[in-house]
């Protein structure tokens, strides 16, 4: 079954354009990375598909689950399974990471119709994925992401998925910036989410997270299109090869 | 009420004001003063955002009779859902009359209530607004704190809706080493006639005393307050001002603290929270004139609707107070594009061994951080109430007072909701 079917996508971001056709097909259970240089709309990928408004979809289409992505808001994309790890998490002084994960995980609950998290489990199953991300227990208290450091922000958007346990899981660049320890946290978090029914799209700049994480499809991203597509071994020759060869291949097809 | 309007109010029935011919006289000095300064407005640069000119054309009564049973009852009424927020002593106003019945006095050793009058008080009709406040003053409450305070002394004034125009003074005296709390708040029956409380508030710190002001002022929408508080501090004082404004239709708040010894410190911070056509001005005056003297000023304003907040911040640091440390922060946030904020932060520094800091900002809810809510499965309206709780929050959870923070909380939480518009 198709989970995400992405056709002919073209979005504009401050009246220049950035995605130009860009066609995605990910399965259930599937795992995709695309790759891709900087400025090729990577990240534009990743926020239009969490429901981004000042982006501008000029043509196109994403159907999720069969339904029109496009038409829902960025919270009902969230309850509907849909969930975005930021290259940059955003800081939020004064709201509090406990706070933040419950509100995150009742408004699902509450979509589905099912009751509010009893406050002793949402505690234990915190605690538990907490420890799969070797985070500390203060952390708890903390405001989102106030005074992180840059793998912590990282390992608490992996905290944040396991916790909401979404369909699509985007994880935009979520493994640059870390260093060797902090990638096994968070490829071994990404790991333990794979699932028939779960997908994901790794973006990333860097084949060594694909090394932990063994996707299904590989793609490469540039000038705002899917140029080609292969397995971990297209990530590898990336890898050693760069990307210029794909660019010279993509403009003489 | 024209200056003179208000000269004929004193001719007509100052004689109904308490006191002996010596306090007439004072009082009658004191109008003189008023009537050379007038009403305070845009033309003395301490008043440059808010202007009383127009109180000229309202008409105040000073002469709130005592409180008949009437009025009593709804008094009473009201403060059955404003209970007490710790087991102090309770001192309640009504139309700025005391009213013992209404109040609760608990034994402290180290706590002497007395009743203020004219003769009691030092005198520093300096500004109009003070001047005023001696020309009609009937009564306030004189308190002092010789020990350490078992429970915070709570003051409550309540107005009746009936466009009373209350003078009131306080003074709060903290002998040498002494400690306590004072929690003052403002709650109004909804009236339909626009009234004025005018509060002078005197607080003497002695050496090594710690005093802890908090104040609520939650008026219905009809009340203007004007309040000053002045204090001064000795040897190693320590006060911490905190208040939090959610009422009133025009409020100016000042706070004038003199830092007079040394290793003296003085926190004040401060969470506004304006709608409507409400009108907030916050004025500190930090004055640092011994050495080695602390100061804090944070003060954080949400403003919605066609609401303005003022804030202005000053510090002065005296030639020879060397070894200061003075910061000031004030941060807004514009929930309207009808709303206004003014901050203006006023420095004189004439020693050289100082640090100081200062910081505004004037902003709307953030809309990368909205955005990250909402991918989290939270609705844009939960959301801007969040992050708007979060940005009271900074200041509500510097409160030490838990019964008086949680207060606190729940006059704005209530608010927030009408306020971001999802009520």
């Amino acid at each position: 079954m198709n989970l995400l079917e992405i056709e002919n996508l073209h979005v504009t971001v401050d009246g220049t354009g950035i995605l130009k056709g860009l066609d995605l097909v990910v399965r259930a259970g599937e795992v995709h990375a695309i790759m891709g240089p900087n400025g090729s709309g990577k990240s534009t990928l990743a926020q239009v598909l969490a429901g981004r408004e000042d982006y501008e979809i000029t043509a196109g289409s994403i159907r999720y689950q069969g339904e029109d992505l496009l038409q829902m808001a960025p919270e009902e994309r969230a309850r509907n399974g849909v969930f975005l790890a930021f290259q940059y998490p955003i800081e939020i002084p004064g709201v509090n990471n406990t706070y933040l994960l419950k509100a995150a995980l009742n408004a699902q609950r509450r979509a589905r119709g099912e009751a509010e998290v009893d406050a002793f489990d949402f505690m234990r199953l915190i605690k538990d994925k907490m420890k799969v991300m070797q985070i500390a227990e203060e952390f708890l208290h903390r405001s989102v992401n106030e005074g992180f450091s840059g793998g912590e922000k990282k390992r608490n958007e992996v905290l944040q998925m396991l916790m909401l346990e979404p369909t699509l899981a985007v994880l935009d660049e979520t493994d640059s910036g870390l260093d060797v320890d902090a990638l096994k946290l968070v490829a071994s978090g990404v790991n333990s989410l794979r699932d028939p029914q779960r997908s994901m799209i790794l973006v990333t700049h860097y084949e060594r997270l694909l090394e932990l994480v063994v996707p299904d499809v590989v793609h490469v991203l540039t000038g705002g299109r899917i140029v080609k597509s292969g397995d971990q071994t297209l990530a590898r020759e990336l890898d050693a090869r760069g990307y210029d060869w794909v660019q010279r291949e993509a403009g003489a097809g | 009420m024209s200056t003179a309007a208000i000269r004929r109010a004193f001719e007509d029935r100052g004689h109904e004001l308490p006191g002996t011919a010596q306090t007439h006289a004072q009082r009658r000095r004191a109008l003189d003063h008023f009537g050379e300064l007038g009403l305070p407005g845009r033309r003395i640069e301490a008043w440059h955002y808010t202007d009383l000119s127009s109180f000229a054309d309202k008409a105040f009564d000073f002469f709130a009779p005592v409180p008949d049973d009437a009025a009593l009852d709804s008094a009473a009424r009201l403060l059955a859902s404003h209970a007490p927020i710790d087991s102090g002593t309770r001192i309640v106003f009504v139309d700025g009359h005391r009213i013992e019945s209404l109040g609760d006095a608990k034994a402290d050793p180290s706590i002497e209530i007395l009743p203020l009058t004219l003769e009691s008080t030092a005198l520093a009709d300096d500004s109009a607004l003070s001047a005023l406040n001696t020309v009609f003053l009937r009564e306030g409450a004189r308190v002092r704190v010789t020990g350490r305070a078992q429970a915070p002394i709570e003051l409550v004034f309540v107005g009746t809706g009936r466009g009373f125009a209350p003078q009131l003074k306080l003074a709060i005296e903290l002998a040498a080493g002494a400690e306590a709390t004072a929690i003052v708040s403002f709650i109004d029956v909804a009236g339909a006639d626009e009234g004025w409380l005018n509060l002078v508030t005197d607080l003497t710190l002695g050496e090594e005393s710690a005093l802890t002001l908090y104040r609520l002022q939650t008026h219905d929408a009809q009340l203007n307050h004007t309040a000053i508080h002045r204090a001064s501090l000795s040897r190693r004082a320590r006060l911490v001002a905190a208040h939090v404004e959610r009422g009133g239709k025009l409020v100016r708040n000042e706070f004038e603290i003199a830092l007079q010894g040394t290793e003296a410190e003085a926190h004040v911070f401060g969470l506004a929270l304006t709608r409507d056509r409400q009108h907030c001005d916050t004025r500190i005056v930090i004055d640092h004139s011994a050495a080695r003297t602390t100061s804090r000023q944070d003060y954080r304003a949400i403003v919605a609707d066609a609401s303005r907040s003022v804030f202005n911040g000053k510090v002065i640091v005296r030639q020879h107070a060397q070894h200061i440390d003075a910061r000031q922060r004030n941060d807004n946030l514009l929930l309207s594009t009808k709303a206004e904020v003014d901050t203006k932060p006023e420095f004189e520094i004439y020693a050289d061994q100082v640090v100081c800091s200062h910081g505004a900002t004037v902003g709307e809810l953030d809309e990368e951080q909205l955005f990250y809510l909402r991918t989290r499965g939270i609705d844009a309206e939960s959301a801007r109430g969040i992050l708007t709780t979060a940005f009271a929050d900074t200041i509500l959870e510097r409160i030490a007072h838990e019964g008086f923070r949680e207060r606190a909380r729940r006059v704005i939480d209530d608010a927030l909701p009408r306020t971001i518009g999802i009520g």
